[in-house]
């Protein structure tokens, strides 16, 4: 993707939705988030979608923040030989989050799930694809997008701001192999493969003395 | 009716509370998260354990894990790194201990005072403080940190800038050092080994090097908790307050209550703060008790938050006002070279800059990692910037880490050397805390929103920030770095202080310079939202701990007839073995 192709994607979006976006009151970013996926006419539309449609939603975001071999990688135009976030295998433990977060929000998962979606739409309505998320659809410079106006809309900053740590926190970590109810891993996590960790340990032959001046080591 | 009721265990609460235990007083500690009294059980290594932010032990949530997180509102991109539990956030800190500023207090006449923020300065002398600090230190105790690989790199980029060793304890002049840290220096086995059947106490002592300071600290295994590496609370303060008894001459035990959440602070017909009332989580029963002194340690968000909650009285409107939090931001390098960056403690060096702040290399596991490489206000690099003002200063890239890029970086956890600045940060009344309006109350009351406008800090704030940025760069480059990430964060609140401040004036300040509150006699507070101002950039928790001694000694002085004892005794450590023998007759884990 060229630069030239982001600017172009990003002013036509820009453009054609952020004077609706910006429309919406803001102070409580989730709630708010709430109130700007009603306003948008999505909330129904979230409320009826299928269980699948956040899981799907989900992929495309891993995909985005850690590219891999995967299909949402491949999809969106950027991919890596080697695997990626999706086959971390915790989209599951990032939708419980999102939802356990906002325990004064039923589901707020499907409704987060919505707002991408519905700004994917936005974006580039004629997207066409295998999956049945228009987020998952786009290409990875669509998507910065859809980040670009998540981050100038004050009621989806602070989403904007949370959701790529996030992802990149479950994509590195061990979550997609932790199992909490024994407090132990069921395989070896991708995310310490991918960036070459040790693991966990109670000890590492790692000191190197005490420092004084001219000398490395003592 | 108690002496004392200390309201929060975490880096503040627990160290009045075990000061006035060793004094005699009945003091009663309320904690609102979990006990966290079994750390071999309770904690573990795994990151999707401690760290998830909805249901990792080191949430900010109540004790029952099976129930949500704590709900407050965040009027801006944050991450808030709060944590419930008796410990607080001293249970996933790293343990760094500097002194403060010297500039940031009121005897200060160095050429350079007005590089500082000189409408907040402590309301008192910084030699004033000092022997606190050293109470404070020997108690810990407080080290000087070894070396893992990448504190030895960083060292030789610090001297690769050209910058001198600082020797002593205070911050002298622009300089590098090796951190005083509270972890036990590594003895026997610890930090020479990987094998774990050689990791155990007593053959290890100290800090094994494992690489989980953001998980807390149970190593080495076995050991009494008292003689855990990292010095959190947890391990320290509060093994000795629940054993005042048996290692102080005409000491008294505390009572410990976690899982008691305090939701009101009422007052007597004086105006002076008479009872605390809490909740307790599993049962949902609301208790009420009478204090001859109450002290407020729950936190920089929590203790403003119970005062507003409890009605009391704010003519100046600068409770939760006035909060800094070091405007933080990372710079980190692709390195050619193996930097240890996910092992040994979190952080063991640092570069002091008086008046602008502080550079600090900082090691992490894989997930906390990524997570804080993928946080930024400034954008994705090569599609937008957001509009953020803030230069590159000769990084290849600046923003969130996405895509390939994060790929990239993340292609081995142990060639980033991450380098965390701290920023010198004004004083602003326009960033702090109040009561949401937006969101439901809890179950503990109307619910805390934390308002930072970060593109609005002052010009003397965002000009250190961005002097650091271009040092931090500077310092990887003569490394050899192949690229350098600048992140730009938004509101990162790993470091927050001043939310009810203590002042010389009483129309920006909360507190009086006993830390007693100007409006409502025998309430003190004792948490880093005490502290007058940001400190100057260094980790706040060292500071809050000698005000928090300092505060134990007034009380008992003002309203208990005691007489002083940090110029006149020598202090008990908490690894000493009269603290040893006590928490293990007194079957703490």
């Amino acid at each position: 993707m060229s630069v030239e192709g982001r600017s172009a994607a990003s002013g036509r979006s820009r453009r054609s939705f952020l004077g609706t976006a910006l429309s919406v009151g803001a102070i409580a970013a989730l709630v708010e988030a709430q109130t700007f996926l009603r306003g948008q006419g999505w909330l129904e539309a979230a409320q009826g979608a299928t269980i699948d449609l956040p899981r799907d939603t989900f992929n495309g975001l891993f995909a985005f923040v850690v590219p891999g071999s995967d299909a949402y990688s491949i999809a969106q135009g950027v991919s890596t030989a080697d695997r990626g976030g999706v086959d971390a295998g915790a989209a599951d433990v990032l939708i419980a989050t999102v939802d356990e977060s906002t325990p004064f929000v039923p589901s707020f998962s499907t409704q987060v799930a919505a707002i991408l979606n519905g700004l994917a739409q936005s974006v580039n309505p004629g997207r066409s694809g295998a999956f049945i998320s228009p987020f998952a659809r786009l290409s990875f410079a669509e998507k910065t997008v859809v980040f670009q106006i998540m981050d100038a809309t004050d009621a989806l900053k602070l989403l904007g701001g949370l959701l790529p740590p996030f992802v990149a926190f479950f994509s590195y970590s061990e979550a997609g192999v932790y199992d909490p109810a024994t407090r132990s891993l069921t395989g070896t996590p991708l995310g310490w493969q991918l960036c070459d960790y040790q693991g966990v340990a109670d000890g590492r032959d790692e000191f190197l003395g005490y420092f004084t001046p001219g000398r490395d080591r003592e | 009716m108690r002496d004392v009721i200390v309201v929060g265990a975490g880096g503040g609460g627990s160290v009045v509370a075990k000061e006035l235990a060793a004094r005699g007083l009945h003091v009663l500690l309320l904690e609102g998260g979990p006990r966290f009294a079994d750390l071999e059980h309770d904690w573990s290594h795994f990151e999707s354990d401690a760290n998830n932010p909805s249901s990792g032990y080191f949430r900010f949530g109540p004790a029952d894990r099976s129930q949500p997180p704590w709900v407050r509102e965040l009027a801006q991109s944050t991450l808030l790194v709060q944590l419930s539990g008796v410990g607080g956030t001293t249970n996933h800190y790293q343990g760094n201990s500097p002194r403060a500023a010297p500039g940031v207090f009121t005897d200060y006449r160095g050429a350079d005072r007005n590089a500082y923020d000189r409408a907040h300065l402590f309301p008192f002398g910084y030699r004033k403080l000092l022997p606190y600090y050293e109470w404070v230190e020997s108690t810990l105790p407080v080290a000087t940190a070894p070396m893992g690989l990448k504190e030895e790199h960083f060292f030789r980029g610090a001297e690769l800038l050209g910058l001198p060793l600082e020797k002593t304890k205070d911050i002298t002049r622009t300089a590098f050092r090796p951190q005083q840290n509270a972890i036990l220096q590594p003895h026997g086995t610890a930090g020479r080994t990987s094998d774990p059947r050689h990791l155990r106490f007593p053959q290890a002592h100290g800090c094994t090097f494992c690489g989980h300071c953001s998980q807390g600290c149970f190593e080495p295994l076995g050991a009494p908790i008292n003689l855990k590496a990292k010095r959190s609370t947890s391990v320290s303060y509060i093994p000795m307050a629940l054993t005042a008894d048996r290692w102080a001459r005409r000491g008294k035990p505390i009572t410990l209550i976690a899982d008691a959440f305090a939701v009101r602070v009422d007052t007597d017909g004086h105006g002076a703060a008479r009872s605390v009332t809490w909740r307790l989580g599993r049962t949902g029963e609301v208790h009420t008790e009478d204090a001859r002194a109450i002290v407020l340690a729950c936190g920089t968000v929590e203790t403003p938050r119970l005062w507003l909650n409890s009605g009391l009285p704010n003519p100046n409107g600068w409770v939760g006002r006035g909060l800094t939090d070091h405007f933080v931001d990372a710079v980190t390098g692709m390195m050619p070279f193996d930097t240890g960056s996910s092992r040994g403690p979190g952080c063991g060096a640092r570069i002091d800059f008086p008046g602008v702040g502080m550079l600090e290399p900082v090691g992490e596991t894989p997930g906390l990692r990524a997570a804080l490489s993928a946080f930024s206000d400034a954008g994705i690099p090569g599609f937008y910037d957001n509009g953020l003002p803030g230069g590159a200063h000769g990084a290849d890239l600046v923003g969130r880490l996405l895509g390939k890029d994060l790929k990239e970086a993340m292609a081995n956890v142990d060639r980033l050397l991450n380098i965390d600045v701290f920023t010198d940060d004004d004083v602003e009344m326009q960033n702090g805390v109040s009561l949401s309006s937006s969101f439901p109350p809890d179950e503990h009351g109307p619910v805390p929103r934390i308002e930072i406008h970060h593109r609005n800090r002052s010009a003397r704030t965002i000009g250190n920030r961005e002097f650091l940025v271009g040092q931090a760069v500077s310092l990887l480059r003569k490394l050899g770095a192949k690229k350098v990430y600048r992140i730009n964060k938004p509101p990162f609140i790993i470091h927050s202080h001043s939310t009810m401040r203590m002042g010389l004036s009483a129309d920006d300040s909360v507190l009086d310079g006993s830390a007693e509150a100007r409006w409502v006699k025998r309430l003190f507070v004792a948490d880093n939202s005490a502290l007058a101002n940001g400190i100057g950039g260094p980790n706040p928790t060292l500071t809050t701990q000698a005000l928090a001694t300092r505060t134990a000694e007034i009380i008992y002085i003002r309203y208990f007839g005691g007489h002083p004892w940090v110029d006149r005794e020598e202090p008990v450590s908490s690894v000493d073995p009269v603290v040893t023998r006590a928490v293990v007759r007194a079957g703490l884990a």
